[in-house]
């Protein structure tokens, strides 16, 4: 047997041994042990290197608030640093990795910062690496960096999936030990619903790790029991390796469940770990309480544990740190961690307990009123000093010291909505004070209430509780008969000592450093914890902050109570960002629109572009086409020549219907639609109440009381959102029913000299379309290719003669096909979004990019569409004196003179005046290459644009290092008299 | 021109029909939809009409059925009808509600608005507590909610509890959320 500390009994399955590495040694364990106690029963007391010093550390605690042993776990891109090692259910094939050192966990190079700590105390950056300045950011923060942190990730795309979930009860019970179950029990049995999470892999919390009896049975047994009625009962869902990590409004929690965390790898396609979102109508907090540690010189030694650590691993883990161990205690609990060691066999060296008046041992020799001032021994424990009530010193031979300080209730989930700790001086601890969430109960000794049989009733108090609030009658069965045990603690916080005396280990603070707080007025306990990091580590302080405030008491003069606490905030323990993200990463990040003709798209070898969340082809690649450049300009040759067509079914689609529907678009329109002819269709200017351009579009008369509004593509749920306001909250007076149209219709643009040629072919010949019959802008039900329903609309992006030809969705991928063949003889082709944009810049008209938020009509040399006869939203603020200035911007068209092309965002200023804020006179918004007028063109702002045709300005783009020369023209490069569109 | 073939809202030319860990979800595509908006002051027509049709109006996050046909709740004075697709007549139950509700109510037709899944499984309700904040659990034939599922806005129906639920999303999202649907499905292996 290599395992040379495990010891006799103990939870863990003999019969189920399991092999796992350590920094690549072959070690053995069995089924039910941790990582933690696996190292322990090796003989394995170094496991990690500290954060800021590189001092060897070893493993503290026996759950999730352990602060030093943090380990990588796993290898390749499921590397996973800073593990717990105390919360690492071992499994076969485990690899675990010491981190943090340099060659060698035995041998740190970095160490060398523990001989220059002098230099590296609180708050050390904010006082050295200050000269010279620039080295700041080249030098010292680099060499910071690099230095800072523990393990290191893979730098791989993490392979594991996560998932998110939500669960609904009356009653959550956060904590399985004895106060939880009880709760769980009493409410399981009244019929209530009832989630019970854990964060331990077997229920029981202390009961497992504790050599006591419940109801005539062993604590584990009672446990084991009470757990499986639980999972028996149907209103009872009992989540283990489950850690509530914060409570939010309204009795939402969060629960990450650990589902396959004990396996070598979650199954294809399932959850590593899920992330919870438990609704409840009522919450029982019973989760537990932490011991906390003494603070002496050199306590933090590989081998100095929480002496309920200690007990706990020798009882449920049958593992010891060592063979010989002491115990250093302030109160009953050290003792009780000294007869559990003595039955299980192993050597007590003494009990070193600070009260005078500390109760006789019958299984070690007791030095009462002593403290422990120091310890020795290379990279672990080999000495302890103790210091005997007269002052007489003694060594004492021990390769662990089980220490124990009191315990602290964990309030922690009882400060998420900003509830502050109260001191209670009996248990010299915090308890829960006021501001727990609403609905929360505490229970056990997550609020002070130490001992078994007080738990069990208090649990079943707080459900009781619970249930007569929520109107469920439930009977007050008998508890089950257990042992309670009284604190009789003497406060004792730090040893005074001549070195350093460790607070938060995890994050490399010392007593020393609450002194240097102190001297440097950094006092309050939030400045404490922000000048000296206390508590700021991944454990959020758990067995540090009590101490560490308490040290700065002492040095204030104040009382615990007076100086108060810091509180926790979500999460209580460190939370994977995967798992937040749960299925949202990567290409599923948000869900994708497809518009109806994608499928023929992706046929047609299209390059796809995400437009919002739609993805839009962008350009129809063809054969001998290298550059991206000549697919779009022979689009826009070829619609502009023939015919082309391009899905626009990503345009926002409102359907708006009621005796009030006219009313309503002059309300959220600055010009006028109730005058808009059946039949016909508008172009619209929608402000914002601020005056500012929110969208442009179209909208369709379809019937007396009926319109179709477009939107850009972009701003589509922004203004249906926009109209649900309007219509709900400024005019509920209206008979107004909106209905987003967009999913419902497949839409297409057929643009092009040849476009009516090619529409006539699919739409039904009892249709005229002639342009007598359907002049531009008319609008119209149709059918086409034999009767299926259609609409057709008149309407032009591309200045040319153009239509958009609209189906009902399923039909989409029909009718491009139908539009194809019908165009074959006009050689159409389909184009993309970027053709599309070049042909829309070509013809001057404006997008989201011109559309950014500040531009009024005005500037957009529309101020006459903001209509004076009625009242229409923001048309009032669009009448403030700065916005109707006479130097305002202009739209005007761009035209690059030097060969150097347009881009947007460049500024735009004089050829003469410096490149600065001051001499701004606009900027460039959209930018193309114009294949008709065979140079670079754009669209942009200028003060005064309209009477500055022909000036040249000069075009600057200082982020891109680009410069030029263009020619301020009207926007309207393309048929400005708009005889095309008409024809 | 020959006449235009309907595609299903995932692309195909006949729906998806699939079994993942034990869940059946089955694309549908023979189903009507129509909007019902009542309009000011046409409540008590519009009740008298849906009475009529589907024995009155539901309540909020109700469903109320009638001959296969069948009206759920959608917003303050917003219904969705839902009724079997007749080949013959595409819109039918947009085009009878009309008629039925006269100016009572705005009638949309919706039938190419939402893509339709429906699931089927007994561990239906594990699967859909990994899509939705709904109480699934709670939910008894007929009941209906608006959720949101990966970041689309669905309706969630029950039609039997615990076992038969019918989802509507967004048709243009279909893809994304037969998606998250097979990925739901798919995590419910660990049991």
């Amino acid at each position: 047997m290599t395992q040379v500390n495990r010891l006799e009994g103990g939870l863990i399955d003999r019969s189920a041994p399991l092999s796992f590495t350590f920094d690549g040694r072959r070690l053995d364990g069995f089924a039910g042990d941790t990582l933690a106690s696996a190292l322990l029963a090796n003989g394995v007391r170094l496991v990690g290197r500290s954060f800021k010093y590189h001092r060897p550390r070893g493993i503290i605690a026996a759950g999730s608030e352990e602060p030093n042993a943090l380990v990588e776990l796993r290898e390749g891109a499921r590397r996973e640093p800073n593990s717990r090692a105390t919360m690492t259910e071992l499994f076969d094939g485990l690899v675990a990795r010491s981190q943090n050192r340099f060659p060698s966990l035995g041998f740190d190079l970095m160490a060398v910062n523990d001989r220059l700590s002098a230099f590296f105390g609180a708050g050390f950056y904010y006082k050295t690496f200050m000269w010279p300045k620039a080295f700041w950011e080249r030098v010292y923060e680099p060499l910071i960096r690099h230095a800072a942190g523990l393990g290191a990730l893979s730098g791989e795309p993490d392979p594991d999936v996560y998932d998110r979930g939500f669960r609904h009860c009356d009653l959550l019970v956060i904590g399985g030990g004895p106060a939880g179950l009880m709760a769980a029990l009493t409410a399981g049995r009244a019929g209530a619903e009832v989630i019970l999470v854990d964060e331990d892999f077997r229920p029981g919390g202390r009961l497992t790790m504790e050599r006591e009896s419940v109801g005539g049975q062993s604590g584990a047994d009672w446990a084991d029991n009470a757990a499986a009625e639980l999972a028996a009962m149907a209103n009872v869902r009992l989540m283990t390796r489950s850690t509530a990590i914060g409570v939010f409004d309204h009795g939402i929690h969060g629960v990450l469940e650990r589902v396959a965390d004990h396996l070598p790898a979650a199954a294809e396609g399932t959850p590593r770990q899920i992330l919870w979102r438990v609704y409840a109508k009522r919450t029982i907090l019973a989760a537990g309480a932490t011991e906390r540690l003494i603070a002496f010189d050199n306590n933090d030694r590989p081998g100095i544990m929480q002496a309920g650590a200690v007990r706990a691993y020798a009882n449920r883990w049958a593992a010891a740190p060592a063979e010989r161990i002491a115990i250093f205690t302030n109160n009953d609990d050290g003792h009780r961690t000294a007869a559990d060691l003595a039955a299980a066999g192993v050597d007590v060296t003494a009990i070193i307990d600070s009260r005078p008046d500390a109760p006789a041992s019958d299984v070690a020799e007791l030095f009462a009123g002593a403290v422990v001032t120091g310890s020795s021994g290379r990279l672990g424990l080999g000495h302890v000093t103790v210091r005997r009530a007269d002052g007489s010193r003694k060594h004492l031979d021990c390769g662990a010291l089980a220490v124990s300080g009191g315990w602290n209730p964990n309030v922690h989930l009882t400060c998420h909505h900003r509830g502050r700790p109260r001191w209670q001086e009996d248990i010299a601890a915090f308890v829960p004070g006021d501001g727990v969430p609403a609905g929360m109960k505490v229970a056990g000794a997550a609020r002070g209430v130490f001992g078994t049989a007080a738990a069990l009733a208090d649990g079943q108090a707080a459900a009781l509780a619970h249930l007569s609030d929520l109107g469920i009658r439930a009977g007050k069965a008998r508890l089950p008969e257990a042992e309670d045990a009284a604190v009789n603690i003497a406060p004792l916080w730090h040893v005074g000592g001549t070195k350093r005396a460790w607070l938060d280990q995890q994050n490399d603070v010392t007593v020393k450093d609450v002194g240097l707080a102190h001297q440097e007025n950094f006092r309050a306990v939030e400045h404490l914890k922000r000048y000296t990091t206390l508590g700021m580590a991944g454990d959020q302080g758990r067995t540090s902050n009590v101490l560490g405030l308490a040290v700065m008491a002492e040095l204030t003069g104040k009382t615990i109570a007076e100086t108060g606490t810091t509180i926790y905030r979500p999460p209580y323990t460190p939370t994977p960002i995967a798992a937040f993200a749960g299925r949202s990463v990567g290409r599923d990040f948000r869900p994708t629109r497809l518009p109806p003709s994608h499928h023929w798209a992706a046929e047609q070898g299209a390059v796809f572009v995400e437009a919002g969340s739609w993805l839009r082809a962008q350009w129809f690649p063809r054969e001998g086409e290298t550059h991206w450049r000549q697919s779009v300009d022979r689009e826009v040759l070829a619609t502009r020549g023939s015919v082309g067509v391009c899905d626009v079914s990503t345009l926002g689609k409102i359907d708006i219907q009621g005796r009030d529907a006219g009313a309503f678009l002059d309300l959220v329109y600055s010009n006028t639609f109730s005058t808009l002819p059946v039949g016909k269709t508008r172009y619209g200017l929608m402000l914002r109440e601020d005056g500012m351009v929110m969208d442009d579009g179209t909208t369709a008369r379809l019937g007396e009381t009926h319109y179709l509004m477009t939107t850009t593509t972009a701003n589509a749920v922004g203004v249906y959102r926009h109209l649900e306001f309007v219509r709900q909250c400024l005019r509920p007076d209206m008979d107004v029913q909106l209905i987003s149209a967009t999913d419902s219709w497949a839409q297409f643009a057929v643009a092009g000299p040849n476009a009516r040629h090619v529409l006539e072919a699919v739409i039904d010949p009892e249709h005229d379309i002639s342009n007598d019959a359907f002049p531009f802008m008319a609008c119209g039900g149709i059918t086409v290719c034999g009767g299926t329903p259609a609409r057709l609309f008149r309407i032009s992006f591309s200045g040319e003669l153009a239509y958009e030809i609209a189906v009902p969705a399923r039909y989409g991928d029909a009718m491009i096909r139908a539009l194809m063949e019908a165009g074959e003889p006009f050689d159409i082709t389909p184009y993309g979004t970027e053709a599309l944009s070049v042909m829309r810049i070509e013809k001057g008209h404006v997008t989201g990019n011109e559309l950014n938020g500040t531009i009024t009509a005005r500037n957009l040399g529309m101020a006459r569409m903001v209509s004076a006869k009625k009242d229409s939203i923001g048309a009032i603020l669009a009448g403030r004196e700065a916005l109707v200035a006479e130097d305002g911007l202009c739209l005007v068209g761009l035209q690059a003179v030097d060969g150097k092309p347009v881009t947007a965002g460049a500024h735009l200023f004089a050829e003469d005046t410096p490149v600065d804020p001051e001499h701004d006179q606009g900027y460039v918004t959209s930018a193309a290459y114009s294949p008709h007028l065979e140079c670079s063109i754009g669209l942009g702002f200028i003060t005064e644009g309209a009477a500055r045709h022909g000036e040249i300005i000069r075009l600057m783009n200082p982020l891109e290092g680009r410069s030029g020369l263009a020619r301020i023209c009207s926007p309207h490069f393309i048929d400005p008299e708009g005889g095309r569109l008409r024809g | 021109m020959a006449s235009l073939t309907a595609h299903m809202a995932l692309g195909g030319d006949a729906p998806r029909d699939e079994v993942i860990g034990g869940i059946r979800i089955t694309e549908i595509a023979d189903t009507d939809l129509a909007s019902l908006a009542i309009r000011r002051g046409g409540g008590d027509a519009a009740m008298r009409a849906a009475k009529t049709m589907f024995g009155g109006l539901p309540a909020a996050g109700g469903m109320l059925s009638r001959g296969g046909d069948s009206i759920i709740w959608m917003g303050a004075d917003q219904y969705l009808v839902e009724a079997a697709d007749s080949a013959e007549m595409p819109g039918r139950a947009a085009s009878t509600l009309a008629v039925a509700v006269g100016a009572a109510a705005t009638v949309t037709d919706q039938s190419d608005a939402y893509a339709r899944f429906d699931l089927q499984g007994e561990r239906l309700l594990d699967m859909l507590e990994r899509l939705s904040a709904a109480d699934s659990r709670m939910m008894g034939a007929g009941a209906t909610v608006r959720t949101p599922i990966h970041h689309m806005l669905c309706l969630l129906v029950c039609r039997e509890p615990g076992t038969r639920f019918t989802i509507y999303g967004p048709r243009s999202s279909a893809a994304s959320l037969h998606h998250a649907l097979t990925a739901a499905a798919g995590s419910l292996a660990h049991g």
